[in-house]
Parts: structure tokens; sequence; C-alpha cells
């Protein structure tokens, strides 16, 4: 079960990752991706894109904006940063928070989350070889919601996932 | 370059899952539907494969995944045929399209082409007519300015050759009359000096000149020279007397080699920019359209069915602006070019009838100006010169006769006491040499021999009184291992002759010990009589006397020293030793000192036995840093028993403490024999970078932990080496002190940061509660990268 939802969030993060840039997908990310150990195969395309899984389950993702407010209501989704010192740079960060964890205390707003993090680099023109992320089931969202800064990050043991293309 | 992270995300994408048994977010409970077997949506087009068949839509397959989650919309419509709807939107949304074209385009071309010729036109011609008003002023101007020229070159020409012929005249007349007074006046001069010196007391002055100086050079020649050889000569006479006896005793007693417990203590652009106004406004206005307003994009036609309406709808407005821009262009180009001709004449004749008297005034002021100056450097020239070589020879012949005189007058009486003073020298200093060399010679031999005389006397009356000569002096070790160490006790070897043939007796006998540098040593026994009398005609070596010894500061350095020995209180003679200060062990570092905030790493002495002799097993090493910068957590390490000559890396391991990228570091260690006794110091001041994976900094006010409430700890951390990717940090947040309890760190502990990129930094915050007031303590944040410790930073407050 664990592996089959850790293939499930891989799939979905790399639609994440392309979903960068006015919700287009870069060119560079499009194709056809496959992990031939565990029989998973991507698809990706301008704007959205699919995964197939060994089980025959079919994953689909769309792109579509969104607010800090989602993040405030410990609710799931793709959540797209600059990098601070890179500006070609993206961090993207998708949560599937358990919202019963939630707790606040002195305008901190704390859960826990499963975590996959990924950084994309935008200037990038010939077709990626390889998305690689890391994830994590029992990661951790915190934010000041006054100032708003957000953390977001994994115990020590995160998984490093790595998805080849095909095409 | 660093920055924080944005604090709002920009963006949010939003995911729609379709499987069970993954977790959906919690905003999208009505998951989209797709169509059993093609996983399309019911309302999307057909497959891009099969465009060329709109008469056979796709239709809805049958499902074969039960386990797929139920379709929530509607079943499709029924297939229905609108290519004829979408073929007569078309041909409708072309024609209405054309139709505003022809409305719009006609008076749009006219107002633009006249517009736009009107400035074309009032440009060009503008240009020609202010050319031909400057071409006329200049022409009428130049032939002014020439007049006006010559008549003031031709008197500013004269007046000023006038002036320059009589200056250049009257030098040139001067430089003549002194040249050639010089030449005439030279030989005559010096004729009558030389006549003059023969009829001086040159030769008598320099006769007795001579005979003096040469008695004052036998004189001084026999006491520089024979005199101090008289004295050598005695004193090699007594030196090579024969030695009776050859004594030795110790001046006291030897200490203990074992003995140990010692210890011690670092223009053009104007018109530019009128048109570029002018034009500008008319540039920006331009009415041709970039696309149709619509006016006529309305749909008339109505079908009986929901799909024929739409492809007849799409195919309208998407021909609507085809048809516009395909008759717009052309209807607008044929209007646009008459109405440019027409405008351009228009603007023409109104540019012919402005005002050029501005353009013609300035032809005028350029055309005077060039005039003038060319016709008045020619007269001038020509003035100039023909006055100017009139006026200088009478200028000239002039200053001659008034000046040659009195310049031969002064040039004779020079020339004249030239003559005299070389002759006076030359008959002078004949005359003093022969006479100096004739008396030198026959006096020197008296004074010579008398001078050697008084030498032998003087030395041997010396002798007499100093009977005693120091002959040698070195110093000597008291713990014997090869190396004169700062605080062991040293003392000198003196070699003591006696040239009397009787005993000198040991009370009249004293020695004295000076250090030249007197910070580089403690003398303890500066002066001593001698133990023991000295026996006549001996030679006796005194050892273990004075007795002193070497401070810190002049380990590694040569410093000098001064032995005198005094008999009956007169001095009879001295000698200078120097010594080398070494420690028995060498301390050095290892290797440059290298610190990780908060980290644990370690710092190298080598430590190399310089003695003769093989150091005890209880032999030590021990370091002290500042404690406010690193902490030691061993600071003594065994070095054991070492051998001469041998070396040794001893280890010590430290954390350490102090932020920022660099700090001044004082390192000492100290070595030590298992005694006690200190063998080996290192006092080093290094400039050491503090370097870790990560920086860590705390801002704000931290004081704010003193008071009770909930405090905000800010920091900052960024990468700042480490090159491995999608890493997650943990920070833990722990406080030491006696008021540790009275701190509360408010949600997780350890916080789990996302990764850094190489350079990124993040700031965030660690909410504490402070449950009341205390006097301060220390703030440990921790810094992990996935388990891995790399900075400890510790926050006093």
């Amino acid at each position: 079960m664990k592996i089959n939802q850790s293939l499930q969030m891989m799939a979905l993060t790399a639609l994440g990752l392309m979903a960068v840039a006015c919700g287009k997908i870069p060119d560079a990310y499009q194709g056809n991706f496959k992990d031939v150990t565990n029989n998973v195969s991507v698809t990706l395309g301008s704007n959205d894109g699919s995964v197939t899984l060994a089980d025959g389950r079919k994953i689909e993702a769309k792109a579509d904006d969104g607010s800090f407010d989602n993040l405030s209501k410990a609710a799931a989704g793709i959540y797209i940063r600059d990098n601070s010192e890179n500006k070609n740079l993206k961090e993207v960060i998708w949560l599937n928070p358990n919202a019963a964890t939630k707790q606040t205390d002195s305008n901190m707003v704390w859960f826990d989350s499963e975590v996959f993090f990924a950084i994309i680099d935008t200037t990038v023109k010939d077709k990626v070889q390889a998305l690689e992320f890391s994830h994590c089931l029992k990661g951790e969202v915190e934010f000041d919601s006054g100032s708003k800064d957000l953390e977001v990050g994994c115990p020590v043991g995160a998984e490093s996932i790595k998805a080849t293309r095909i095409n | 370059m660093t920055k924080s992270r944005p604090s709002v995300l920009p963006y949010l994408l939003s995911l729609t899952v379709a499987t069970t048994g993954l977790p959906a977010f919690a905003d999208n409970t009505t998951p989209p539907t797709r169509n059993p077997g093609t996983g399309t949506r019911p309302n999307q087009p057909p497959h891009p494969t099969t465009p060329t068949a709109p008469t056979t839509p796709t239709a809805p397959t049958t499902p074969t995944a039960p386990t797929t989650p139920t379709p929530t919309t509607p079943p499709a419509p029924p297939a229905v045929n609108t290519a004829p709807a979408t073929a007569a939107g078309d041909q409708d949304g072309t024609a209405a399209g054309a139709r505003e074209a022809n409305e719009r385009a006609p008076g749009d071309g006219r107002a633009d082409g006249q517009s736009e010729g009107h400035d074309k036109g009032f440009e060009q011609c503008r240009k020609e007519a202010a050319d031909h008003a400057h071409d006329d002023g200049f022409r009428e101007g130049y032939q002014s300015g020439q007049t006006d020229g010559a008549t003031d070159g031709t008197n500013k020409g004269a007046a000023d050759g006038q002036v320059a012929g009589q200056n250049e005249g009257t030098a040139d007349g001067i430089s003549r009359a002194d040249t050639d007074s010089l030449n005439n006046s030279a030989e005559p001069g010096r004729q009558q000096g030389i006549q003059q010196a023969n009829a001086s007391d040159a030769v008598s002055r320099g006769q007795t000149d001579g005979q003096a100086s040469g008695d004052q050079d036998a004189r001084a020649a026999a006491a520089n020279q024979d005199y101090p050889r008289g004295r050598t000569d005695y004193r090699n006479s007594r030196y090579n007397e024969p030695v009776s006896s050859q004594d030795a005793f110790n001046n006291k007693s030897p200490v203990s080699v074992a003995s140990s417990g010692i210890t011690g203590a670092l223009v053009a652009m104007l018109k530019l920019s009128k048109l570029t106004a002018f034009l500008a406004p008319r540039d920006q206005v331009s009415r041709r359209a970039q696309g149709p307003d619509g006016r006529y994009n309305t749909i008339t036609k109505t079908y009986s069915t929901a799909a024929e309406q739409t492809a007849y709808n799409q195919a309208f407005s998407a021909a609507y602006g085809r048809g516009f821009k395909d008759t717009y262009d052309r209807v607008y180009d044929q209007a646009y070019q008459p109405a440019f001709r027409e405008g351009s004449d228009q603007g023409c004749d109104q540019a012919r009838h402005q005002d050029y008297r501005e353009d013609f005034d300035h032809g005028r002021q350029e055309g005077r100006e060039r005039g003038y100056n060319e016709a008045y450097k020619t007269n001038y020239d020509a003035n100039f010169r023909a006055v100017h070589d009139a006026t200088f020879r009478s200028s000239s012949d002039a200053a001659y006769q008034a000046n040659y005189q009195a310049d031969y007058n002064r040039h004779f009486e020079d020339a004249r006491v030239g003559g005299y003073n070389a002759q006076y020298k030359a008959l002078y200093d004949s005359a003093f040499s022969q006479a100096h060399d004739s008396t030198y010679a026959s006096k020197y031999p008296g004074y010579a021999a008398a001078a050697y005389q008084q030498g032998q006397n003087d030395e041997a009356a010396d002798f007499a009184a100093r009977p005693v000569r120091m002959v040698g002096a070195s110093p000597t070790e008291t713990i014997v291992n090869g190396v004169f160490e700062p605080g062991e006790e040293l003392r000198v070897k003196i070699t003591l002759r006696n040239f009397a043939s009787g005993d000198l007796k040991a009370q009249d006998l004293k020695v004295r010990l000076e250090a030249l540098d007197a910070s580089s040593a403690v003398i303890t026994t500066a002066e001593e009589s001698l133990a023991q009398s000295l026996k006549g005609k001996s030679v006796t070596d005194v050892s273990e006397a004075l007795s002193f010894h070497m401070n810190e500061n002049a380990v590694n350095q040569a410093k000098s020293f001064k032995a005198t020995v005094i008999y009956q209180g007169r001095n009879c003679g001295e000698q200078v030793f120097q010594l080398t200060t070494q420690w028995m062990l060498d301390l050095q570092l290892a290797e440059a000192v290298q610190l990780h905030q908060g980290l644990q790493s370690s710092i190298k002495v080598r430590v190399h036995n310089q003695a003769t002799t093989t150091t005890d097993a209880n032999t030590s090493v021990a370091l002290n840093l500042p404690p406010t910068l690193v902490n030691v957590l061993q600071a003594t390490a065994q070095v054991g028993a070492l051998a001469s000559g041998a070396d040794k890396i001893v280890e010590f391991p430290v954390i350490d403490i102090a932020s920022g990228n660099d700090v001044l570091l004082e390192v000492a260690a100290t070595a030590t024999l298992g005694s006690g006794r200190r063998v080996g110091a290192l006092d080093s001041q290094q400039d050491v970078t503090i370097t870790n994976d990560y920086r860590l900094s705390v801002g704000g006010e931290v004081s704010a932990l003193r008071n009770p409430g909930v405090v905000r700890v800010r920091y900052s951390v960024q990468n700042a080496n480490s090159s491995l990717l999608l890493k997650s940090l943990q920070l833990k947040a722990t406080f030491t002190g006696p008021n540790a309890s009275n701190f509360v760190v408010i949600g997780p502990n350890p916080q789990f940061l996302s990764p850094l990129t190489l350079g990124e930094t993040t700031t965030f915050e660690v909410p504490v509660l402070v449950k009341g007031s205390n006097s301060g303590g220390t703030l440990i944040l921790q810094l992990s990268e996935d388990g891995r410790s790399v900075l400890n930073n510790q926050t006093q407050f």
C-alpha cells in the first residue's frame, strides 16, 4: 500500500511540476515517462497529464490557480513558489495534509502532511530525461497566520524518487 | 546574494484524482468523471487522429472497468450534422465583417493619408526654404566681413610689427656686444693675472707651510702606527710566555642533572526635438484599425438544435474578423494614397509661407565671420613683417654701441682674476710638496722609534697593574639535554690567565655577567668572587660561575652576554658570548585550524623533541583556547616518551561556539614532563574561517526572552556550502541555564524546513512561551540536514 501510494504521489507531483508558468507545462517536461521497475506510466501534455499505475488505476491532473487560504484550511494541493536565490527555479510542494492534526497557538498553525518536494528549472529547453523529487508520509507544515511565513519539511529519512523519460 | 523566500504562495494548482485509495484534496469533494474505456471527458472533442470525419463523432463506449467511479454527468446528446450550419456561419460572418470594413476603411484611410502627407510635405518644403534663406544671408555677410577684416588686419599688423621689431632688435644688439667683448678681453686679462702672480709670495708661503705639514704628519704616523705596534708586540710576548700550570675548578657546586620543577611564564538637437514634438502626436493617432469593433457581429439566424446553433455561431464569429481584415486593408490603402498626396501639397504650401528671417540672419552671421577672418589674417601678416624688419636693424645697432665697452671691462677683470689664481696655486703647490716630503723623511724615523718604545712601556705597566685576562667564556646547562631552555638555570664557564709570577688571591678576583638585551634574561648571580686563587703563570678554567636563566620571549633567538673579570677593582678584560634559547619540545600547529559552528572538529599540534634526551612517559600537552569562542572537549593529550629528534602529532577535540564567518583565535598550548616541568609552549594567533554547510543567524530582540509572554525568535538559515539536493532540514530549539524550565517552544520542535538550494536563504521563527521573568540563559538552535548535524548555534540572552 505504501509503495502504490508513493507511486501515485510521484505521478501527481510530476503533473504538478509541469504546471508552472501560467498553468502551462513547459515543452521540456512534456512527453511520456515510465518507471519500468514499478510499471508506472506518466503522460504529460501542455496543460494536464495522467499517470497509469501498475494496478490499472489512472490519475489525472490539471493546472488551476489558488490562494493561501487553501493552505490555512489544511487543504491538499500543489503549491509553487519562487526559489529565493535563482529566479529561474521554482519550488514545487505537493501537500496531502492530515487536517485532523491541525493545531493553532499564538498565530502559529501547524499540521502533519504527506509532502512531495521538487525543484524545476524553467529555462530548460531540451527535453528533461528525469524528474526527481523527495517524499515523506509524515512531513510537517507550519506557518505564521500573521506574517504568512511558511515552512514545510520532512523528518529524517525522506525518500528520493526518480522517473525517466521514454519518449 | 540571498533573499528570503516569499511569504505568500503565488500559485496553487488543484488536482483531480480519479482513483480510489488515493487521498483526495479536501476541497475537491466532487471528482470529475471520465468516459469509461477511453478516459476522455464527455464534452471533449474527438481524438485528434479523426478530425476529418465530422459526421462520425466518437460514441460513448461501454464501461469496461467496473471499479472506476460512476460518471456523475448526463449522457451525451445524439449526434447532429452541423456542417451546413458551419458553412452558413462562415459565409454570413465574412459578409458582415466586410460590411464593417467598407464603412470604416475609406474614412480611416483618408484621414491618415491627409495627416501623414501634410506632415511630410510641410517638413520637406520648410527645410528647402530655410536652406535658401540661410545661403542668401551668408553671401551678404561674407562681403561685409572681408572689407572690415582687411582694414583691421592692416592697422593691427603694422602696430604689432613696430613693437616686436624694437624689442627683438634691442635684445640682439645686447647679445652681440656681450659676445664680442668677451672674445676680445679674455686673453689680455689672463696674461696680466699671470704676471701679477709670478711677482707674489706664492713660493715662499708654499715652502713654509710644507715644512710644518711634513713634521706634523710624521708625528701623527708614529702615534697611530708605531705606538700601538709597540703595545701589541709587548702583549704578544707576554701571551707567548710559557704557562706554568693548567688548572680548573668550579666556582660553585654543579646543579644535579635530574633537578626539575623549574617553571616559567604574546544645437541641431533643438531642431530635432521641435520636429519630433510636432510629429509625435500625429504618429500616435493613426486611425488604421487593429481589428473590427463588431458592429455587425450579431447573430440573426436561428437553428432548431443547439449543436447547429453553436456551430453556426462559432463559424460566424471566426469568419467575421477574417472578412473584416481582408476588406479593410484593401479599401484603406485605396483611400490613403490620394489623401496623402493632397495633404503633402497643402503642407508644402503652408511651409513656404513661413518666416525664415532667423535662418537668413544666422547665415549672414556665419558669412561675416568667415569673410572677416580670412581678410584680417592676410593683411595682418603682410604688414607685420614689413614694419618689423625695418625697425629691427636700427634698434640692434643702437643697443650694441651702448653696451660694448662696459661689457669689455667686466670680462677683462674676470679673466685677470682667473689667470692670477691659477698661477698662484701652481707655484704654491709645487713649493709646498717639496718642503713637506723632505721634512717628513727627515723627521719620521726618530718619532717612530720613540713612539714604539712608549707603547712597550705602557703595555708593560698595564700588565703589572692588571695581571689577569679573561681568554674565554661560554654558557653551560644545569639540565644537560643539549638545549638552553627558558627558565633553566644556566651558568658560565670562564677561562682566566694569570700573567704574574705569583699567585693572585681569590678575594681580589671577581667575575661579572651582563645581558646585552636586558629583557632576554634574568641574571640571578651577576657578580661573584672566585672560589680559589689563581696560581702564577697559570691558565685556569672556572666552571659553574655566575647564574642566570633565559626568558620565554627569547625563545629561538640568539642573545648576547658580556662576562668581565675584575682584579682589585680594575677591569681586566671581558668576553662576549651568544646563546640561543629553545624549548625542549617544539610545539607547532600541525595544520590550519578549521572550525565548524556547533560541530566537533580537532586542533592538531605537532610535538618535536629538540633535545638530546628522551622525554619521560608522562609527558603531555595541554591546549588552552578562549572559552567564549571554542569549547575544548579534552584539553590534555599524552605525548609519552618521545625520543631525541622525533615528532608526534596530538589532537584536541573542540567545538566552535562562535558565530559569524571569521574569528581571531588565540591558540595556546603547553608541554610538561611528568614532573610538572614545562618543556614546551605554543602561543599562536590564528585568523580562522568558520566553515559550515549552513549558516544560521538569530535576529530581533532575543533579550525579550527575559520577560514573560510569547516571544517570536526570528532566525535565518542559508545554505552556504551544501550541494546536496532535496534534503529536508530539521531545526531543534533548546534552552540551557538555570531558567531552562521557564521556556516552552510553541508548535513542533524540531521544526521541519524544506530543502535549500546552494546560496538560498529562508527565514522563519520559533515561538517561545516564557513563563516568567528571568535573568537570561542560552538558546541553542541545532540544525540537521536529513539527520546529519550541520550547525549548532548558541545565543545568550
